[in-house]
């Protein structure tokens, strides 16, 4: 099951819906002539000395530093120093084993039983809290029933929820005390989940934040929050929501049990509030070392490029996240199939890219997932500006002569500039389209309500892991439409869509799993909901005295613990 | 009997304050006040260059889409061959991509035209913000009349709402207004049917709906002090209506002090439509505005600082034109208002 998973090298990225609204990721692309490119396959080895402060400059706040609540790429970011999981990814970039997860807490990879439901783990010695208790399996057991506390603890991954055996129906440790069956304890060292069917990914379930272990005595609810119990090798120190996150040293971590943090430094100090402009001249100037949130902008790129020294400081990685139109099945025009072809040939993917800052934004796109090995889609065959013949025939083959449409788009920025582009080349078509602009913070909100009849959005999504499984599921399933928060952004309710969605969650070989995917990713876009528009690149700066300096592949950014600076 | 600043209403009824002394073959001639504030205006060679400038903008702003026809670019077009994808978007051309075609370069990331959305942009921020001076005009002349008029209650209500918006944080109100786009319910339709109120409308209301109170506040002063002239004293003596007065005897006495301050909001109002356009509040994309260029190039100002400068120098001569204008006009129609 691992072993075959190496062979899907190449992107993706823990990132959320918060990051997919203001910068999102894509993948290792071919021939599309990035300046910087990217790093082969090469033997990958930690370096640099102990001590020093790691300075981090962002403008944003995390989500939550509550493990069972994060759900963003800089809060995993945080969760990777301040946490352990019973399993988590080795330290490296995407082509450097970076993909690859390992045992953390676990002593080794589980044992899984014969029908490929139950995964057992058992737990190494002598890892303590902050406090310097010890860790339990109990404690492990109890931190993934407070993710089911959906209500008093929002925001956190659900894929427990979904994969274990009576997970739909359990509410969670406050209001159901008793626990979950199908979480078992024996001893203090033994942990054992018991799934309803077979789920080919459940390693990376395990390897998200939420099976970070919390103690019963500690948990604080909701206030959580602003005072987690630290497992991993830094402690929280202070935390001024939207000003500072500071993390120092763990004295109860011990690095012989841990071999995948190295803790190079001595301090984090996250500074927020900060500027996108003002990050960038700070870590350009050296007085900050890498961005908690930007990357560099389109008005930066040449600057850069033109600057061997600045160019050397940069990461160009693709992140696992596609950026696509999507559009509303149910609303006039979009409810007739010839019109959603035709804006495949319509849309001008080239103008698009080049508002968010060209090739280094990302890699055109022709279906919904990244490259994982798969064959090319080509199911509208044209290049990036379009095919202008191939639309004007399938409009006038639906009938459409053009009209108003809503689209919604973010106020400010790339998001803005890249609406419009979408825009103008709409409107050679007749189809004058409307934006109706929101602040980026609620964009995902507004989208997400089905009762506002948006036609158009464009969207952005990313993997929880590497793999094609969580692109369509969440995205694509009719039963998955809901009034409110709804991801299903272009209602797309097909039974045989759904059928199959339903069938790949369920199988247990991860190779068939991925074929079936593949296929998946064929059949949606024979229905055309949504233009893909390219898988997303992370141009991103860091200032020259940082080591091991590279983006994870599992959340699109730094590996703190691991990161040194001289 | 004169406010601070405004002007004495009785000069009308006074004797003429300039009156020429011509060769006696002449006869003396009157002058009306009209003609004496040209007289003195024409001298102001500042204010003739403002109003020249405004006039001229007026002039770019009504013919933009001739102006656009000249240089064959509609104001949203890409035009993705003036810019260069591999360095983030940045115009081909020097100094922004100016040109013989571009005159005033393109807009990096799109490659739009900035002469023709500067062009275009004049006529949205000039239209807004003389729709909006109107509506201020409007609302602040009557509601200021009725105020200085009536005295009283009616007073003391106005009084307290104009105090109230006066001291409103007034951007972040407008932004939360203009953020909530209501919309008017159509009888018999479904709450999706109500149709959304166009933006250029919505901003003229808020905007003139906050400077009315300043136009108001001088109405209402100037009226106070008109009051209690012997002519409307005449006026009421011989039975003429409340109406009546406030149409045909105060109104007309308060024309100077209307104008005066219509130029002077003008341009407040440009600045104002810009900082809305600016904060991503403004008309909706594509139509360009000055502030949303202003806005849109803000980030750009050290990889392409022409984007910059061209709409930031726009509103400053426009801004300034109407100051000088509205400034020159104030000591034509009131010599010893000011200065």
């Amino acid at each position: 099951m691992r072993s075959s998973r190496r062979g899907l090298r190449i992107a993706t990225a823990i990132v959320t819906l918060a990051l997919a609204a203001t910068a999102c990721g894509g993948d290792d692309g071919e021939g599309t002539g990035t300046t910087q490119g990217d790093k082969k396959s090469k033997e990958f080895k930690l370096e640099g000395s102990k001590g020093g402060t790691l300075k981090v400059v962002g403008n944003g706040d995390t989500d939550y530093l509550d493990p069972q609540r994060t759900y963003y790429t800089a809060g995993f970011s945080i969760q990777r120093a301040l946490s352990r999981q019973l399993l988590t990814y080795k330290a490296g970039a995407a082509d450097s084993g970076g993909y690859d997860v390992v045992p953390d807490l676990a002593k080794a990879m589980p044992t899984i039983s014969e029908d490929g439901l139950t995964y057992t783990f058992e737990l190494k010695d002598g890892i303590k809290f902050e406090d310097g208790v010890e860790i339990k399996a109990a404690d492990i057991k109890y931190g993934v029933e407070r993710s089911f506390e959906v209500d008093t603890l929002s925001g956190g991954p659900q894929f427990m929820s979904e994969v274990l055996e009576g997970g739909d129906k359990y509410k969670g440790i406050y209001k159901d005390p008793a626990g979950m069956p199908a979480i078992t304890v024996e001893g203090d060292k033994k942990i054992s989940f018991k799934l309803h069917s077979p789920y080919a990914d459940f390693i990376y379930v395990v390897a998200l934040p939420t099976t970070t272990p919390v103690q019963k005595a500690k948990d604080t609810r909701d206030k959580y929050n602003l005072k987690p119990q630290a497992t991993g090798p830094y402690k929280l120190a202070s935390y001024k929501p939207e000003k500072e996150i500071i993390l120092d040293r763990n004295p109860n971590w011990d690095a012989g049990t841990d071999e995948v943090r190295k803790a190079y430094v001595d301090r984090i100090e996250i500074t927020l509030g900060v500027e996108p402009a003002d990050i960038t001249q700070r870590i350009e100037a050296g007085d900050a070392d890498i961005s908690f949130d930007t990357s560099l902008e389109p008005q930066d790129i040449a600057r850069v490029k033109g600057d061997p020294t600045l160019l050397a400081q940069t990461n160009d990685v693709a992140t696992g996240c596609t950026r696509y139109l999507s559009m509303n099945t149910t609303v006039a025009p979009f409810d007739k199939l010839e019109v959603r072809q035709a804006m495949q040939y319509a849309v001008n993917k080239e103008t698009y890219r080049t508002a968010r800052g060209g090739p280094t934004a990302g890699d055109f796109a022709d279906g919904m997932l990244p490259p994982f090995g798969q064959d090319e889609l080509n199911l509208y065959p044209a290049p990036p500006v379009g095919d202008p013949v191939k639309a004007k025939e399938l409009f006038a083959k639906a009938g459409y002569t053009g009209g108003k449409v809503l689209m919604l788009a973010t106020n400010a920025g790339k998001g803005l500039a890249s609406a419009q582009a979408v825009q103008a080349a709409l409107k050679p078509y007749g189809m004058q389209v409307e934006l109706k602009q929101v602040a980026p913070g609620v964009f995902f909100t507004e989208l997400g309500t089905p009762s506002k009849k948006y036609a158009m959005g464009i969207a952005g999504w990313c993997a929880d892991w590497p793999g094609p499984s969580t692109y369509i599921g969440p995205l694509f399933h009719g039963k998955k439409i809901t009034p409110n928060g709804n991801k299903n952004y272009s209602m797309l309710n097909d039974p045989a869509v759904n059928a199959a969605i339903d069938d790949a969650n369920k199988t247990a070989d991860v190779d068939e799993a991925n074929a079936k995917w593949f296929a998946l990713d064929k059949q949606i876009m024979e229905l055309a909901p949504i233009v893909p528009m390219i898988h997303d690149r992370q141009f991103s700066i860091h200032s020259a005295r940082l080591k091991n300096a590279y983006v994870h592949p599992a959340w699109s950014h730094e590996d703190y613990p691991n990161l040194a600076v001289q | 009997m004169t406010a601070p600043g405004g002007i004495d209403p009785s000069s009308q009824h006074a004797e003429p304050e300039a009156v020429a002394q011509v060769s006696a073959t002449r006869a003396i001639e009157g002058r009306s006040l009209g003609q004496i504030a040209w007289m003195r205006l024409k001298r102001d060679k500042i204010a003739i260059a403002g109003a020249v400038i405004v006039l001229f903008l007026i002039l770019v702003a009504i013919f933009a889409g001739v102006l656009t026809k000249l240089n064959g670019h509609p104001p949203s077009t890409f035009y993705s061959d003036q810019i260069d994808p591999n360095t983030g978007g940045l115009p081909k051309g020097r100094f922004g991509g100016v040109s013989s075609e571009f005159w005033f370069g393109v807009e990096p990331g799109t490659g739009r035209d900035l002469f023709s959305r500067i062009v275009h942009g004049a006529r949205v921020s000039l239209l807004i913000a003389f729709l909006a001076t109107g509506v201020a005009v409007a609302t602040g002349a009557v509601l200021g009349v009725t105020a200085g008029y009536f005295g009283g209650k009616i007073d003391r209500i106005i009084s307290s709402v104009m105090d109230i918006l006066l001291a409103f944080p007034l951007l972040i109100f407008a932004i939360a207004l203009v953020a909530v786009d209501p919309r008017i319910p159509i009888p018999g339709g479904g709450k999706e049917n109500d149709l959304a109120v166009p933006r250029l409308v919505l901003l003229v209301i808020i905007i003139g709906g906050f400077s009315w109170p300043y136009v108001g506040r001088i109405v209402r002063g100037q009226t106070l002090s008109l009051r209690e002239k012997e002519f409307i004293e005449a006026a009421r003596s011989v039975g003429a209506s409340d109406s009546r007065i406030v149409f045909k005897e105060l109104l007309p006495n308060l024309v100077a002090p209307i104008i005066v301050y219509s130029t002077l909001i003008i341009p407040s109002n440009i600045l104002f439509e810009a900082a809305l356009s600016f904060l991503g509040v403004g008309v909706n994309p594509p139509t360009p505005t000055w502030g949303n260029m202003l806005s849109d190039a803000i980030p750009w100002y050290r990889a392409d600082p022409t984007f910059m400068i061209i709409p930031g120098v726009a509103l400053f001569i426009t801004v300034l034109a109407f100051n000088l204008f509205g400034d020159g006009l104030r000591d034509a129609l009131d010599p010893r208002g000011g200065r």
